[in-house]
């Protein structure tokens, strides 16, 4: 496995110049907490495309609060991603959960916008919400 | 045909609608039904901001937007919600277009409204809870009691209670009499 690493402003990014395990890409918070990961976005392999895109699989997604407490995790069994333009697709599926794990969200098919303050994740199709506790308070 | 009933309400404001008859009879609620309290909402797509320091997580649902809950169903094209941080209950909800929504009060009511758009507020201020929701775009509640019509249309949770900001108009169920008095089983304020 060969990496190396692009020292990037904002995020810390390893691309993969060859077949890749287990990578990490992790994003931090503005000052003052400029050192606490805000997201981390790493896959179980990597491959590199054409074009600078990398085909991810075990893809996961976590967000984080500004005291390290993980806010939600997303996971998709593949993805591909264009780490310069941070942003990562799909046609599988993909399960979301929050941190304390009351809220799930699953569906067929993603866009993930994965930048700066900016980070969004759309899905496409039949979108499947649980929500533990209840849409309204007792 | 005594079918439709208009009681144009002066005096303006602030009027008060809560219902003083007999909650509608309903099955009690199973252990099963009791146990569960979550809510599943199905839609076409969604987007989820994952926020940031100081905004909030949010999700958009578009298309077909279905939420069924033990105590809520709700259609529309668009949903909002707004996720606290940590395991707190949403805060914000904005549904919008073709709005229809399906509750049961506290109390055992079962209300049935429409509108374009209704917003869902949750607040505790100085260990008081605020719990509202307002319609807004031709709100239509309905009731075993008949129908109002009232835009905006406020509905305070917590006191089971409809406010009118402006004067509603009442639409009695078929068969009740009116003849210009209040005889809908509404008690005004």
């Amino acid at each position: 496995m060969i990496l190396f690493i692009v020292a990037a402003r904002d995020i810390a990014q390893q691309i993969p110049a060859g077949r890749a395990s287990a990578f990490t890409t992790d994003m931090y918070y503005e000052h003052p907490n400029e050192q606490q990961v805000q997201t981390r976005f790493s896959g179980a392999e990597a491959t590199p495309l054409p074009g600078g895109l990398l085909d991810v699989k075990g893809l996961k997604v976590e967000a984080f609060s500004t005291n390290g407490t993980l806010q939600l995790v997303a996971r998709a069994p593949q993805c591909t991603y264009a780490m310069l333009d941070g942003v990562a697709n799909s046609s599988s599926h993909l399960n979301m959960e929050s941190g304390d794990g009351k809220f799930h969200l699953e569906g067929d098919g993603f866009l993930l916008l994965w930048r700066k303050n900016a980070t969004s994740l759309t899905v496409s199709n039949q979108v499947h919400t649980v929500i533990e506790t209840g849409l309204l308070p007792p | 045909m005594k079918r439709l009933l208009f009681l144009l309400l002066a005096g303006g404001c602030s009027l008060i609608w809560a219902q003083t008859n007999e909650p509608m009879q309903t099955n009690a609620p199973s252990l099963a039904a009791k146990a569960s309290q979550q809510t599943e909402v199905d839609s076409d797509n969604a987007e989820f901001d994952m926020g940031g320091a100081h905004s909030p997580r949010q999700v958009f649902y578009n298309g077909n937007v279905r939420v069924t809950d033990p105590k809520i169903k709700l259609w529309c094209e668009g949903l909002t919600l707004d996720l606290p941080p940590g395991s707190g209950h949403v805060s914000h909800i904005t549904a919008v277009t073709n709005v229809v929504i399906d509750f049961i009060a506290d109390t055992g009511e079962k209300y049935h409204v429409t509108s374009d758009k209704a917003v869902y507020d949750y607040s505790v201020v100085n260990q008081v809870t605020n719990e509202t929701v307002t319609w807004t775009g031709n709100p239509i509640v309905t009731t075993k009691d008949g129908k109002i019509l009232s835009d905006p249309l406020i509905w305070d949770r917590r006191a089971n209670r409809f406010y009118f900001p402006h004067k509603p108009t009442f639409i009695l169920p078929e068969g009740l009499s009116g003849g210009g008095t209040n005889n809908s089983g509404f008690k005004l304020y």
